[in-house]
């Protein structure tokens, strides 16, 4: 897919009367070709024997990343998360939306620490929340966050900025 | 300007009434730092000697072997140095450390709606952003637990509840899982209290109550 385009109305079509601003790039899974545990498997590859650990470099050097992207809009009318990975043996499509007026409550949380980059978003109204991203290795066990932990993408900080003041906005100050 | 809008882009039509700086976390070394530093220098070690049996596997592979002989007085402190982890451990600590954040925390009350915010911004690009909010409209209680123990130990909780399953929920204080330990546990205690955490309460359920319910003026438009 097209990085330089709007990624979302490439994949839904609005409808007329539904006012589509702009997109922000929130989160994406890992970009790193070696990331940690990676790295230990090539290590107990090598140690075992030095040709696992070798075919496992190579492998991970070659290899295609497996990276999903997630976007999140909002429209006059409704929130909106898409999540994709356009990798053939991954290649999902993830579309979630809420209705502002239904939204109740809102939580974004974006970590940069030492060891792990985590995005983590949920907003939450009577009935459902949207879960994006895991608050940590214990959330994915509790069951409190979706099932993969994203890294903040280069939109996330403005994305929180603008999102919690226009949900409110487009909430509470209307005609 | 209050320091939520500063960061939160609030729209021309909520205004924050009041705003309370209920977190403080100062960043820089803390107790918990030097267990951290004995976990990796012990992991280091470990490397250390995986990457020696790695190594001395590489000496038996004929070409690589001989390469690797020029390299010998290299490889032989890599391998048997007693400073590498116990260097390396230090390096990654003091990285941590200077990079940490100091992160502040503050209650909000707009026209509309409360809100939570922390916000830490450290060296090489650390940072932490939390916001949380709910509607005063649909607040129906809040709870508040302050302890004070034994060594001075405070904490402070406080749990925003709403009629929907959302809320805000925040833990301050002494808190953080080795402060628990008996004994050794005051080693590990540092506070995280705001200058505004324990005079917020009294404040903010009078405001909240004040404030319930009132929406956006009927003529406003977005």
């Amino acid at each position: 897919m097209n990085q330089n385009q709007s990624t979302i109305p490439s994949f839904i079509q609005f409808r007329e009367g539904e006012n589509f601003d702009r997109e922000f790039y929130i989160a994406h899974t890992t970009l790193k070709r070696f990331p940690l545990g990676v790295i230990m498997l090539i290590l107990v590859g090598l140690a075992a024997y030095v040709v696992p650990g070798v075919i496992l470099i190579v492998y991970f050097a070659l290899r295609k990343q497996k990276i999903s992207h997630g976007y999140a809009a909002i429209t006059d009318k409704r929130v909106i998360y898409y999540e994709f990975n356009s990798h053939p043996a991954v290649n999902y499509q993830h579309m979630r939306s809420l209705h502002v007026e239904e939204i109740t409550g809102m939580q974004f949380r974006i970590d940069h620490k030492f060891w792990r980059k985590s995005f983590w978003m949920r907003l939450q109204t009577d009935e459902v929340a949207m879960l994006v991203g895991a608050r940590g290795y214990l959330s994915l066990l509790k069951g409190r966050g979706s099932t993969k932990i994203l890294e903040p993408g280069p939109d996330s900080v403005e994305f929180i900025q603008v999102m919690s003041g226009e949900v409110a906005a487009r909430k509470f100050a209307k005609v | 300007m209050s320091s939520l809008s500063s960061f939160v882009k609030l729209s021309n039509k909520e205004t924050i009434l009041k705003e309370w700086a209920v977190l403080h976390d100062r960043g820089g070394f803390r107790a918990s730092d030097v267990l951290a530093f004995l976990v990796l220098w012990f992991v280091f070690g470990l490397l250390q000697a995986l990457a020696g049996g790695i190594i001395m596997q590489l000496f038996q592979i004929p070409i690589i072997g001989d390469l690797l002989r020029f390299l010998a007085p290299i490889l032989r402190i890599l391998i048997f140095s007693f400073w590498i982890p116990l260097l390396a451990a230090l390096a990654v600590l003091a990285f941590n450390i200077y990079s940490r954040p100091v992160v502040n925390g503050q209650v909000a009350l707009s026209n509309w709606r409360l809100l939570y915010y922390e916000r830490g911004e450290g060296r090489l690009s650390r940072f932490h952003h939390a916001v949380s909010s709910v509607n005063l409209k649909d607040i129906v209680g809040v709870h508040s637990d302050y302890q004070e123990g034994f060594w001075g130990k405070k904490n402070l909780a406080i749990t925003v509840h709403t009629k929907h399953k959302d809320g805000i929920s925040l833990r301050i204080g002494h808190t953080g899982l080795l402060g628990k330990l008996p004994l050794v546990g005051i080693l590990f205690r540092r506070n995280t209290m705001g200058p505004d955490a324990t005079a917020m309460l009294p404040e903010a359920f009078r405001l909240i109550q004040e404030h319930k319910g009132r929406v956006a003026d009927t003529s406003v438009s977005y």
